[in-house]
């Protein structure tokens, strides 16, 4: 971890909510309300969110954005594309790519630990019953595209209500199976792998310290990325991409991503 | 035996069919107090020999209308290959006898269809083997779901996962044309598991396939099965003898509905074993799916409740059928309601 400090300043965040003990918890980053941090963690409303990402990004800001930049995706590649010109760090909230146990199960795929990935199946049930399955799905999906590193290319969607279920095509050939939604009391975190040479089960909602870690991995990934000047691994350009897979499939059964 | 279906001793039962999976059916016969063994039948007198000598020296045939007509045969559990389960089947019903079937219970829906008439018009009773059903997750999943403790399931996960188990090349369950594909020859397991758990009528099947062991198989060893109900739920089931490695035995149940959740996760049915040579899993003993079958099947026979009616192992061929196609052409197939 560099020395160097920045300041973040959290907008539309309460104080319970975890990012903002992540932040504060975090020894790359010191909380502040001035209009000079270094960084914005942005949480607005949907129909305020992209005049506040033009806005911050336009000011130099790096920012981490949660939920989709806007409601119209090609808003939101505008954004992304804005954010990629101005040379800010900028970051959707996919921090479940930072979870210790998917991290870990990212680094024995492209280790080639389970030989040639061909399927991933994935559920993402929350305890949460205010939690939307389709913001539920953009982490499943982008957990997705981490582990393999494969773009979506089709998807087919079931709604059954309080769960979402996306079949998803990947080049190669390979396929994979995101069930997203919540129910009371549940908790189901979980990745399974199957590759040409071995199989890896991966539960995201463990260990227990699991979920501040995966958040501290987002902010580590954005730290280093503004101290270094190297790339961040992943971009508002992933949020797109993610959204593209949500809203093709509402508009077309078995549409393109 | 003391029911009104004038049985008074155990029911003689002739197993037709030989191979590996009529030894489960003979053990429970064998182990049942209500059933004893009248015969073997095989095409191949060697086969049917050698079991017969192995049972006890039972009598044996390698013709099936001379085996049915032997004296105190009352019943068949019938194990022949998949595609000679219509012929098998209306024989038996022809010949007045009750019949316990290897799933599926056809290969084509027309002769489900059949089978189920057949032995309706002779009142007599027709099972097939499905015997996840009997065995105690399924049970568990089931009363789960029926006491309420999901509220109304929204989502049903359920992967049987294993390694190649089939022998070489000549392995009959490797030709469509026999087996009917392993759409028909396991994926109607877990097609009926599911529908029986939802509770539900199913309306839709998207299925995708892979022949992961070999290019070159004209089955699919994996299977990926999308069914959904009238009532907006929706159940995947996977279904793999493709997966690496080949000892992988993984099966796993998640329950989603919009009061709760129940799940019986890979792990969750098994102690762990840290020995000399690794860790292991060592699952729970079970009981014996094939002798709670058994004893069912026999209870429908004296006039009980049957707890898997025949209608319902054709519904399951419907919904396998649909799986092929939707496999074959990349498109939802819709299904009739039951």
């Amino acid at each position: 971890m560099s020395a160097r400090r920045l300041t973040a300043r959290l907008v539309g965040l309460t104080e319970q909510h975890p990012y903002t003990a992540a932040v504060r918890a975090h020894a790359g980053f010191e909380l502040t309300n001035s209009d000079d941090a270094d960084v914005v963690v942005l949480a607005v409303p949907l129909a305020d969110r992209p005049a506040a990402v033009e806005q911050t990004v336009k000011a130099g800001k790096h920012t981490v954005v949660h939920g989709v930049l806007a409601e119209d995706p090609d808003q939101a590649a505008e954004l992304a594309a804005l954010a990629q010109n101005q040379g800010t760090v900028c970051l959707p909230d996919y921090h479940v790519r930072f979870q210790p146990a998917v991290r870990a199960a990212r680094a024995a795929v492209a280790a080639g630990r389970v030989g040639l990935p061909w399927n991933v199946q994935g559920d993402l049930i929350s305890s949460d019953t205010a939690a939307k399955p389709a913001s539920l799905a953009v982490h499943a999906i982008d957990t997705v595209r981490a582990l393999t590193g494969l773009p979506v290319r089709t998807v087919r969607r079931t709604d059954a209500g309080s769960v979402l279920l996306l079949l998803l095509t990947h080049d190669h050939g390979v396929t994979s199976t995101l069930a997203v939604g919540h129910a009371p009391g549940a908790a189901t975190h979980r990745y399974r792998i199957s590759g040409s040479h071995g199989m890896l089960d991966v539960d995201a909602s463990k260990p227990a310290w699991a979920g501040g870690a995966s958040m501290a991995g987002l902010l580590t990934e954005l730290h280093t990325a503004v101290v270094t000047d190297r790339p961040a691994e992943l971009s508002l350009d992933d949020a797109v991409a993610a959204q593209r897979v949500l809203t093709d499939v509402r508009t077309a059964e078995g549409s393109t991503a | 035996m003391e029911s009104s279906s004038g049985y008074d001793r155990p029911v003689g039962v002739l197993v037709v069919g030989t191979g590996a999976i009529a030894e489960l059916h003979l053990a429970a016969v064998h182990a049942h107090p209500g059933a004893t063994l009248a015969g073997v039948a095989d095409l191949v007198p060697v086969r049917a020999a050698a079991a017969a000598r192995a049972h006890g020296g039972v009598p044996w045939d390698t013709d099936l209308a001379t085996a049915l007509a032997r004296p105190g045969v009352d019943a068949v559990i019938a194990c022949p290959p998949n595609d000679a389960h219509a012929e098998v089947g209306l024989a038996v019903a022809a010949a007045g006898k009750h019949l316990l079937i290897e799933k599926p219970l056809a290969t084509t829906v027309d002769d489900a269809d059949r089978l189920v008439a057949a032995f309706a018009d002779h009142g007599l009773t027709l099972t097939a083997a499905h015997t996840h059903r009997h065995y105690d997750y399924a049970r568990a999943v089931h009363a789960a779901i029926a006491d309420g403790t999901v509220g109304r399931p929204r989502l049903i996960r359920l992967s049987v996962l294993g390694g190649w188990i089939w022998p070489d090349w000549r392995a009959w369950v490797l030709d469509p044309a026999r087996s009917g594909g392993h759409e028909l020859h396991n994926g109607v397991h877990l097609l009926d598991l599911v529908t029986w758990w939802m509770g539900d009528d199913p309306v839709r099947v998207y299925a995708r396939g892979r022949k992961q062991t070999a290019a070159e198989l004209e089955i699919h060893d994996y299977l990926e099965l999308v069914v959904e109900f009238a009532g907006g739920g929706v159940a995947v089931c996977e279904m793999s003898r493709g997966h690496r490695p080949a000892t992988l035995g993984y099966r796993d149940v998640l329950v989603v509905g919009d009061g709760g959740s129940y799940a019986i996760p890979w792990d969750g049915a098994a102690a762990t074993l840290f020995g000399e040579a690794g860790t292991a899993l060592l699952p729970v003993a079970e009981s014996d799916g094939f002798a709670t079958q058994l004893d069912a099947w026999l209870t429908a026979i004296r006039g009980g409740p049957d707890p898997m009616p025949a209608t319902d192992a054709a519904r399951a061929v419907v919904l396998a059928v649909a799986a092929r196609e939707s496999i074959a052409t990349g498109a939802p197939v819709e299904v009739m309601a039951a």
